[in-house]
């Protein structure tokens, strides 16, 4: 069988395609890292590709705010390739920065929900540390079949999930995960379970289609069980489930 | 960046791929003579003889530092709140939410945290990270050693046992002390004034000391003198000679690496190095609020031996948990090491404060399975066994028990964080998104 194929695009500053690379290839895919610039020649076309994975970082320094500029790329000058690829049905996964970049691109939630935006943390403070989420939808093909939590370290300042209504988002299933606390109870937007403030305890959400999946959190830097601040002790909530959903889908 | 090519354009090539500009702007000749030209018009012509030696050596003064100390004064003290004290002491209480608001989970690589133990918030020892493209079961352990207090008394102590330090900090990651580099950075006074340059030398004596006793390179560095701070109207007020010192060990075997916090009731708690620590210089003097006179822990070419007799314990499998005593001694120690691991401990090594809070390179709290006790031991032969782990949440050094919660309150209750997010619960609303809470 082919292994499918995932384009991670970078920008300058991007810092986890090595970890959303690692990821993919343990659950079966290729992976391949290639600069914007590349995508910009034509030396490297989307439409070579069965998976897309927006990486965790600071693209172009977070200029203008997090993910802004990345979600510009997206929206303007790859807006031809990317619908061809939406088209297509290729399943698209963006983490962190790249979840925030397809939020600013209007990917996500997407045209029929109102705007989201993800903005600073209600500490003010960039933060990493370990969260459990909650799959809370099966809607999306990256979340078929999740239904234990996970694990995994969230490493932003502005992951605080705030749309105008997400009571239509929730209605729609596209609430795909929520933080929760250790034992799988809401956190409730307390701090650190919920390590932002995000209303619902929001932690990704995907599109209408269920191709799209945006998470705040790193699920590529919990796929082998060495990597868990557990080792050793009761490990649990590895992430390598989600990739396997996605590379499975295509 | 010098590029040993007569083609470019490769490199130039890659640059562009990842928007990093890069130009050609000059080429070695071999005439020793540096030209510099702006355009057609040359505005440097230099030779490289009176670049490199043009300028007269300075030369400076430097007074010898007098590592004559008082006698030790009688001091009273109570066991429990000492503790407390110590832990809530800027220099040892947790520095957790600095920590998080750096990324140290990037690249996927991280396998010990600066913070760990069963909640996260036990503070470890050195840290682990997998590098990219790392084969097998290596990794790469990282230590730092610093301390506030010794180098005011005395320098060249105070660099052998952060130097120390930042070794036990591999050690217990893991890391191999046979195969240790080392970097200093030292942030020190005004070097004019001879004392402090005196210190200064005597700090960098002991670093070539130490370097030849562990056998450990010096591979890079970073100094920052002339750190004083001149109020309006007062004296001139130089920070503490401080040095930080950083170790890179290489790990062998990921498998063996012991974990942050005691992990089981009813192991064995070993104490590696000499049952007593100096109080000279201590932070249970801090806490005291003075100087108390009595000799600062001094150098310890010995220590190296304990180094690496633990090692070869951990690379044989034999060591669950390891913790390091630095700052505070081992009341200290004791207690960080039960909170990482939610977990009692019942020790017993005297109720004097040179036991509990004296402070001395080469020094380990070991824990080891009952049944590996006798092989531990054969292996670190300067061991002494001196408690046990324990169910219930409570610490206790002979008849003194101090609960765990307290331990913990101490610790973690100082770093404002808490106090921040109450702070601004306010935001939500006053954005105005019409979001449900």
């Amino acid at each position: 069988m082919t292994r499918p194929r995932v384009l991670i695009p970078i920008a300058p500053g991007t810092n986890r395609d090595h970890d959303l690379s690692q990821a993919f290839e343990a659950a079966g895919a290729t992976a391949q890292s290639v600069p914007l610039t590349a995508l910009r020649s034509g030396d490297v076309q989307v439409k070579d590709f069965q998976l897309l994975g927006i990486p965790g970082g600071f693209s172009y320094g977070d200029a203008l705010g997090a993910g802004r500029l990345l979600g510009l790329d997206l929206a303007g000058w790859f807006s031809d390739q990317l619908r061809e690829a939406v088209t297509r049905e290729v399943p698209i996964f963006g983490v962190c920065n790249g979840f925030q970049a397809l939020v600013r691109a209007g990917l996500l939630p997407g045209a029929d929900q109102s705007p989201a935006v993800l903005t600073e943390n209600r500490s003010g403070r960039f933060e990493c540390r370990w969260v459990h989420l909650a799959p809370s939808s099966q809607k999306s093909v990256w979340t078929s079949g999740l239904t234990e939590p996970l694990r995994c370290p969230v490493a932003h300042g502005e992951g605080r999930f705030v749309t105008e209504d997400l009571a239509a988002l929730e209605t729609a299933d596209q609430v795909a995960f929520r933080y929760v606390e250790a034992d799988g109870s809401p956190a409730a937007q307390r701090y650190p379970g919920n390590p932002n403030g995000s209303a619902g305890d929001v932690a990704g959400v995907c599109d209408s289609s269920g191709l799209v999946l945006g998470l705040m959190p790193h699920p590529e830097d919990h796929v082998a069980e060495r990597q868990d601040p557990l080792r050793g002790r009761a490990t649990s909530g590895l992430c390598l489930p989600l990739f396997v959903a996605g590379v499975s889908s295509v | 960046m010098v590029v040993a090519t007569s083609d470019p354009a490769p490199l130039l090539a890659l640059a562009q791929r990842w928007s990093v500009g890069a130009a050609v702007i000059g080429t070695f000749t071999g005439d020793r003579q540096l030209v510099v030209r702006d355009g057609g018009t040359k505005v440097i012509d230099l030779s490289c003889a009176f670049l490199h030696d043009g300028r007269p050596q300075r030369r400076m003064k430097a007074l010898a530092v007098s590592a004559l100390r008082p006698e030790r004064s009688e001091v009273t003290f109570e066991t429990v709140q000492m503790l407390l004290d110590l832990l809530a002491h800027p220099s040892i209480r947790s520095n957790e939410a600095v920590v998080r608001t750096f990324d140290h989970e990037v690249l996927g690589g991280t396998l010990v945290r600066p913070y760990g133990g069963v909640l996260g918030d036990g503070p470890g020892d050195g840290t682990v990270v997998i590098p990219p493209g790392t084969s097998g079961q290596r990794g790469m352990a990282l230590g730092i050693g610093v301390n506030a207090v010794i180098g005011t008394i005395d320098p060249e102590a105070m660099a052998w046992n952060v130097i120390d330090e930042a070794v036990r900090n591999v050690v217990v990651a893991g890391g191999d002390p046979m195969e240790l580099s080392l970097l200093d950075n030292f942030a020190w006074g005004d070097p004019t004034d001879p004392a402090t340059l005196g210190g200064l030398v005597a700090a960098c004596r002991a670093c070539h000391d130490a370097a030849l006793a562990f056998g450990a390179p010096f591979v890079s560095g970073k100094d920052s003198l002339y750190n004083v701070f001149i109020p309006p109207d007062g004296e001139p007020d130089p920070v503490a000679p401080t040095l930080v010192i950083t170790a890179v060990g290489l790990v062998k075997n990921l498998a063996v690496v012991p974990l942050t916090g005691v992990t089981e009731v009813g192991n064995d708690v070993w104490l590696v190095g000499p049952a007593d620590g100096e109080l000279g210089g201590s932070h249970f003097d801090r806490v005291l609020g003075a100087d108390h006179g009595g000799p600062v822990p001094p150098a310890d070419p010995g220590a190296v031996e304990r180094h690496r007799d633990l090692a070869g314990a951990i690379a044989a499998g034999l060591v669950r948990s390891a913790h390091d005593l630095s700052e505070g001694g081992l009341a200290v120690a004791a207690a960080e090491w039960a909170l990482a691991g939610r977990l009692g401990l019942d020790i017993d090594v005297g109720d004097t404060a040179s036991a509990l809070f004296g402070e001395r390179a080469g020094r380990y709290l070991v824990e080891v399975k009952v049944a590996d006790s006798e092989r531990f031991r054969a292996l670190v032969p300067s061991a002494m066994w001196v408690g046990s782990v324990t169910s219930d949440p409570v610490v206790r050094f002979g008849d003194t028990e101090i609960e765990l919660d307290r331990i913990v309150a101490a610790y973690t209750g100082h770093g404002g964080w808490v106090d921040h997010q109450h702070a601004t619960t306010g935001v939500e609303t006053e954005m105005k998104t019409g979001v449900k809470p």
